[in-house]
């Protein structure tokens, strides 16, 4: 299989396990992406849906995900939700209660064993290889709402660490006082015009989710605002850091 | 620095967003109106002191349009609304709701 | 006069246990830790630190703060050379280099001070008139040496190796100023539970009471606060942080000087950093600064303000004479008087009020300090140095003279108002205490302390106190606070407030030339009269006028007295005349500072292709568009873009070439009525686009004139996969999402950016189909399956591929979609397929000349002051079926046949080549004005030979084949070209349908 690469791989080595520095910078790796947006009017039918397939319900404001079965939700928009859901890999591997993969398999083209004829009027989409992302599509038909896959278009990095709130407060203008800013918090904003999803995963912990192409210069800008507290970089696998009371990882 | 209160995000500063014009003007039916409509509803501004309804877009947040009352003399923002929502909006077509 | 001759043996808040060297001009000085630079000079003796602006005076110290006019030094060498520091704020550090400004060879002996001479000249309206008026001529004569004599310190070329940072900080209750009421409302809000932030523009909290004795009675107050203050978790304290500006929605524009760190850019420490405040309450305790009197040679070295004097007495132990006479008009210069008559030879108040309070008569009898009542100083001897002064009783009896080596003045406080009128308030004068106070406070905005125009002690306690209780209400703390801390009782030159007899000129100083208001800029009292006499008497014109106000102090000592003299002139009261607009900031900034990280490789967002590492590491060269880093040309086909780019383009056309086309605006445009949607958007119908299909679309604005255009794939019934351009992806899709959620709010479509999701590759030449058959094997690529403008989803080893047949440079050539992470995997792939027919990766530049070829519009020509009709693109418009810009397209004007319409142009000359820009004329016009059109886009085709050009034309192809001639003015270029089709290449599409 051709091989997966990061928007940062030339820019983030690894240069250390991070442990006790007041700063921890890096990349999370290995999880999906997924975007769910209903119309107007169909918002309830849409978190009936994503509930009898992956078991999460949908969130009702733009502050904390909900998460269950390995799956995370964001609100993103006024009917729209991003799904943070594990990578295909890792599902072979980690037992998923209430999920079974009931894709159906592409049909073969002949010649060549690694071609399959998907589209159009497509068998299934092309643009997601997750199963618990296929499992959504068969149940919300495009009356419903739309599915689109933005598992390769964010970079998902953190910074972990005391220094992880200052370091983010010289480029987002949001309060990230831990009173109003709150663990598990989220906020859509910029971080130097660049649009980034912030999402508070532990006391002193950050994620961010930036949009791909902007990903080596946020790095890069991040790296430097890092640059008086001192920081290493390590690399985390999603599986690792999925967080809350519903996980199984 | 103007801010502006994003109904689903909270308020930000006025660099997420973009302004999109003034949102006092009825914006022609699509297909409808000739050229003396569209021509009204694309050049012809009125340019008030005090409150002035206008659309912005918060694109570093949730890309939700919104109808926000802003004083043009304060800089003070009275109202804000998802634009779709908002009161007086041209909502014509057949689905409307 | 040796080092340290004018320090005092004790006291202060400098430690005599670290001393500090420092130069000036080279000459080798030492003070101490808690000095200033000011300090360590007046203590050295140094009186005359600078010249003046016009007439080249010597000048010293005035006041010890930021209001300072004179003192104005370059700091340090190089990139870090910092010009017009003032030394009242700087803050002594080892081996501080400083250097004197404005004055050649040396501030004692100033080759410029000619200009005293030539006074009349100089006077008000001198630049106003040379800039305005018919001297012109002159002016710019005269330019190059009056530049060279009057100036402020020079800006550096050299890069500015220090790093600045900005940040974002929120806060409950932003209180902006330490001093007795600032630490009273920081102190108040924070215990009811606020989170407070304060900031002092000094290194140390306290304010007017660092002016106090150390061993004094305030000391221990002040010290307790701040322990306390120290002690709150929520509490945050930024001292040298300076409140540049007040700004809409409570934001306040902060500034952190760290010079006296010596912060290294190599471990990321900041010279400055901007912090933008928001701020949910501010509490405005900024103060007073003390206002000079007016009077002649009242800007001789030695002459300064009372609190000045007290300030370098009492905190950095520095007599700054040993005969000192106090000019008042007010109670408070007193302070001065008593504090200094202990630790000098001789303190002699003159006191222009006729009755002095019996306190302070008895207190200046016990200490031995002469009083003399109704007498004013009309007279200073002494050039480089006061030498004395001349008394004149006020009833006009005969004045005598004096010897002293300083006066003191104070002619009252004036508020810094400057942040509630940077908020829009203007100010109101207040004549008890013959000050301008701030006219009122916005929403959420509270005023403690001086800045009130109330100066005692105990009332800035009281104020701020209340300020800090009612901000912490306002965010919702009402815990109780406790008491305040009980202030020693106040002394009686601070009790009264100030009982002050406003004073604004004296002894003559109307008819005097040299009894200066601002000192900075030069401007003298005859200067306010000669506008006065020329009609420039409203506030703003004066200062234009007579550039009052506009040095880098911005005339925070003079602008209150030049606006008092200018209504006296006027015979109108204070308060009509008004003050000038205060503007940000409020004391000078670094523009590095402004700029924060914002430099370099961090100057704006950079976006980077999936594909940016492989470019780099194969030989490409990057060039910006837009924000994108694009490969311009690799290589393998040349050392310079001239060749390569011709290279690449010949290897497309003969062989096969890839290139990186991921910048590319990608959109998903899902939903029922997604082909509804689309059908309004486009001129031409997407509704009835067959499924596996794509379409190249154009898109207008409302006006009815260009907008953006692009290919759109539709993918399933509900679901079109659109490309736009990379300039336009961003407009579009908020477009898009203006038109869905305001406009069409009853059609069911969703719009999501994809562009970060998906890498794109642009396989293109005659043997492009054999590289996909070798790359995808097995998968049918034939014309019949994929015809020209269709579309096939595969997967490729499990990673799906979208792949669509279109042509931007004219060969049969193919658009390949795949997940942005296999991106490079990907394209290595094609590479290794596409070997053996030749294939190898093309740029930018040959991207852009191969599409020029072909005549395909793109950036330049994509304009939105042009039409479908002058595009030749009418014939897609489907005007049947409503589209957005469909009515206002129809304007007459622009439908008539004579307006500019795309033509290509071909070279007729060997030499010479076109430009872009070149503006186009008839063979028989004459070559003036605007022509009739211009080149948009050009390139030497190695195809043809020559160099073509896409261009815009009166008339457009009903010119076809006549010469034109291409002018390009600027370098004097004319160029003989002919009017040809667009289409340079294959005009019936036959390789591209191949």
């Amino acid at each position: 299989m051709l091989e997966r690469r990061s928007a940062l791989e030339s820019l983030a080595p690894p240069t250390g396990k991070g442990e006790g520095r007041p700063l921890v910078i890096g990349e999370v790796r290995g999880f999906a992406l997924l975007q769910a947006a209903a119309f107007v009017g169909t918002v309830a039918a849409l978190e009936r849906a994503v509930r009898s397939a992956l078991g999460v319900d949908l969130p009702k404001r733009i502050d904390a995900p909900r998460r269950a079965n390995g799956i995370c939700v964001f609100k993103t928009g006024p009917e729209q939700f991003l799904l943070v859901g594990p990578q295909d890999a890792q599902v072979a591997s980690t037992e998923h209660a209430g999920l079974e993969s009931s894709s159906h398999p592409a049909p073969l083209l002949a010649g060549d064993a690694r071609l399959r004829r998907v589209g159009p009027e497509p068998v299934r989409p092309a643009g997601a290889t997750e199963f618990w992302a296929d499992t959504l599509r068969e149940v919300v038909p495009s009356a419903m709402g739309s599915l689109t896959s933005l598992s390769h278009g964010r970079t998902r990095l953190f910074l972990e660490g005391a220094a992880a709130r200052e370091v983010l407060s010289t480029g987002i203008a949001v309060d990230l006082h831990p009173e109003v800013f709150r663990c598990d918090a989220y906020a859509l904003t910029g971080l130097e015009d660049t649009p980034v999803l912030l999402h508070r995963t532990d006391s002193q912990r950050y994620e961010l989710y930036v949009l791909r192409t902007y990903a080596g210069w946020v790095w890069e800008w991040l790296t430097d605002a890092a640059l008086p507290f001192g920081y290493e970089v390590v690399k985390k696998s999603h599986a690792s850091l999925i967080v809350g009371p519903n996980v199984r990882a | 620095m103007l801010r502006i209160e994003c109904p689903l995000c909270g308020e930000r500063p006025y660099t997420e967003y973009r302004y999109g014009g003034d949102a006092d003007k009825r914006r022609p039916m699509h297909g409808a109106g000739g050229i003396e409509a569209w021509h009204d509803h694309l050049f012809l501004f009125d340019n008030p002191k005090g409150p002035h309804r206008e659309f912005w877009q918060h694109v570093q947040g949730c890309r939700q349009w919104l109808l926000v009352v802003r004083d043009t003399a304060t800089n003070i923002v009275a109202e804000v609304a998802l634009a779709r929502d908002a009161r007086g909006m041209d909502r014509q077509g057949p689905g409307e709701r | 006069m040796s080092a340290g001759s004018h320090r005092v043996r004790s006291g202060g808040r400098i430690d005599r246990r670290e001393p500090r060297a420092f130069s000036l001009d080279g000459r080798r000085l030492t003070g101490y830790r808690g000095d200033t630079l000011a300090s360590a000079l007046l203590a050295a003796g140094v009186a005359v630190v600078g010249r003046s602006f016009k007439y080249h005076r010597p000048r010293g110290f005035v006041t010890a703060g930021v209001d300072d006019p004179n003192g104005l030094f370059t700091l340090g060498t190089g990139g870090r050379a910092e010009p017009n520091a003032q030394g009242t704020v700087v803050q002594l550090t080892d081996g501080l280099r400083a250097a004197s400004q404005n004055a050649w060879p040396s501030v004692r002996f100033d080759v410029g001070a000619i200009n005293s001479w030539f006074a009349p000249v100089l006077q008000a309206g001198f630049y106003y008139k040379t800039f305005m008026g018919p001297t012109r001529r002159a002016w710019m004569f005269y330019e190059r040496f009056i530049r060279r004599a009057a100036g402020l310190g020079a800006a550096r070329h050299d890069p500015d190796p220090d790093r600045y940072e900005t940040r974002h900080l929120f806060t409950d209750v932003l209180v902006i100023g330490a001093g007795p009421a600032g630490l009273s409302a920081a102190l108040v809000a924070g215990r009811a539970g606020a989170r407070v932030l304060l900031i002092e523009q000094d290194g140390l909290l306290g304010g007017t009471l660092l002016s106090d004795p150390v061993d004094g009675q305030t000391e221990s107050w002040r010290v307790r606060l701040e322990a306390e203050l120290e002690s709150l978790p929520d509490v945050r304290i930024l001292r040298h942080t300076t409140a540049l500006g007040l700004y809409d929605g409570n934001t306040v524009i902060l500034l952190t000087r760290r010079d006296h760190c010596a912060p290294d850019p190599v471990q990321g420490e900041a010279l400055q950093i901007v912090t933008t405040v928001r701020a949910k309450t501010v509490i405005q305790s900024t103060g007073a600064i003390e206002r000079p009197l007016v009077f002649p040679d009242n800007d001789r070295p030695g002459v300064m303000t009372a609190s000045a004097v007290r300030t370098y007495l009492n905190r950095y132990a520095v007599a700054c004479g040993r005969n000192a006479v106090v000019l008042t008009n007010n109670d408070s210069a007193y302070a001065a008087a008593f504090d200094l008559a202990p630790r000098i030879d001789r303190v002699t108040v003159i006191d222009v009020r006729r009755a002095i309070h019996p306190a302070l008569a008895t207190q200046a009898a016990s200490l031995g300090v002469e009083v003399h009542a109704a007498t004013a100083v009309t007279g200073v001897l002494g050039r480089t140095r006061v030498r004395g002064v001349t008394l004149t009783p006020i009833d006009g009896a005969r004045g005598r003279s004096a010897a002293c080596d300083l006066l003191c003045m104070s002619g009252g406080w004036s508020p810094l108002v400057h942040l509630s009128s940077h908020g829009g308030i203007k100010p109101r004068y207040q004549a008890d205490s013959a000050a301008f106070v701030p006219g009122g406070y916005a929403p959420g905005h509270f005023g403690a302390g001086a800045l009130t125009g109330r100066f005692s002690l105990g009332e800035a306690v009281a104020t701020g106190w209340q300020a800090g209780v009612r901000a912490a209400a306002d965010c919702g703390f009402e815990r109780a606070a406790g008491e305040a801390p009980t202030l020693p009782e106040g002394a009686p030159w601070d009790t009264a407030n100030h009982r002050i007899e406003p004073v604004w000129t004296l002894g003559g100083a109307r008819a005097a030339k040299a009894a200066f208001v601002d000192f900075q800029n030069d401007v003298t009292v005859r200067d306010l009269e000669i506008a006065h006499q020329e009609g420039y008497e409203s506030v703003e014109h004066l200062k234009r006028f007579t550039t009052l106000g506009m040095g880098t102090d911005q005339g925070k000592t003079s602008n209150i007295n030049a606006l008092a003299i200018m209504a006296g002139l006027r015979g109108i009261e204070l308060a009509e005349a008004g003050t000038t607009t205060f503007r940000p900031p409020f004391v000078p900034a670094r523009l590095g500072a402004l700029a924060g990280r914002h430099v370099g490789r961090h100057f704006r967002p950079v976006r980077r292709s999936p594909l940016h590492a492989w470019h780099l590491g194969h030989g490409a060269e990057m060039i910006e568009a837009g924000p994108w880093l694009r490969p311009w040309y690799y290589r393998w086909a040349g050392q310079t873009v001239e060749l390569a780019y011709l290279e690449e383009m010949r290897r497309v056309r003969e062989a096969v070439g890839l290139s990186d086309v991921s910048t590319l605006g990608k959109i998903d445009v899902q939903g029922p009525d997604a082909a509804e949607f689309l059908d309004r958007l486009y001129v031409n119908g997407f509704a009835r686009l067959p499924v596996g299909k794509a379409r190249y679309g154009v898109m207008l604005n409302d006006a009815g004139t260009i907008f953006d255009d692009g290919t759109t794939t539709r993918l399933a019934e509900t679901r079109y996969f659109m490309t736009t351009t990379t300039a336009g992806a961003a407009e579009v899709m908020s477009w898009l999402e203006f038109l869905a959620q305001t406009a069409w709010p009853e059609l069911r479509v969703h719009v999501s950016s994809v562009t970060d999701e998906w890498a794109g590759i642009a396989v293109a030449g005659p043997k492009a189909r054999a590289v996909l058959e070798r790359a995808l094997p097995g998968c049918d690529v034939s014309n019949d399956a994929l015809p020209h403008m269709g579309c096939l989803e595969i997967e490729w080893d499990r990673v799906p591929v979208r792949l669509i047949r279109l042509s931007f440079s004219g060969e049969l050539a193919y658009e390949l979609y795949v997940p942005a992470d296999y991106g490079t995997a990907f394209w290595e792939h094609l590479l290794s397929s596409g070997e053996p027919c030749g294939m190898r990766p093309y740029g930018l530049e040959a991207l852009a000349s191969l599409r020029i070829e072909k005549g395909h519009i793109a950036g330049a020509e994509l304009d939105p002051r042009l039409t479908l009709n002058d595009l030749g693109l009418g014939r897609m418009a489907r005007p049947e079926k409503p589209f957005i810009g469909r009515e206002l397209a129809a304007r007459p004007l622009l439908n008539v046949p004579e307006r500019p319409s795309l033509v290509g142009i071909e070279c007729l000359e060997p030499g010479p080549r076109l430009r872009g820009g070149a503006i186009l004329f008839a063979a028989s016009d004459e070559m003036k004005g605007h022509g009739r059109g211009y080149v948009t886009s050009v390139t030497w085709s190695p195809t043809l030979g020559k160099f073509i050009a896409l261009g815009l034309y009166a008339g457009g192809l009903q010119h076809l084949g006549e010469e034109i001639v291409c002018a390009f003015p600027l370098y004097g270029e004319r160029v003989r070209a002919r009017i040809t089709s667009p289409v340079f290449l294959d005009p019936k599409g036959e390789r591209l349908h191949a």
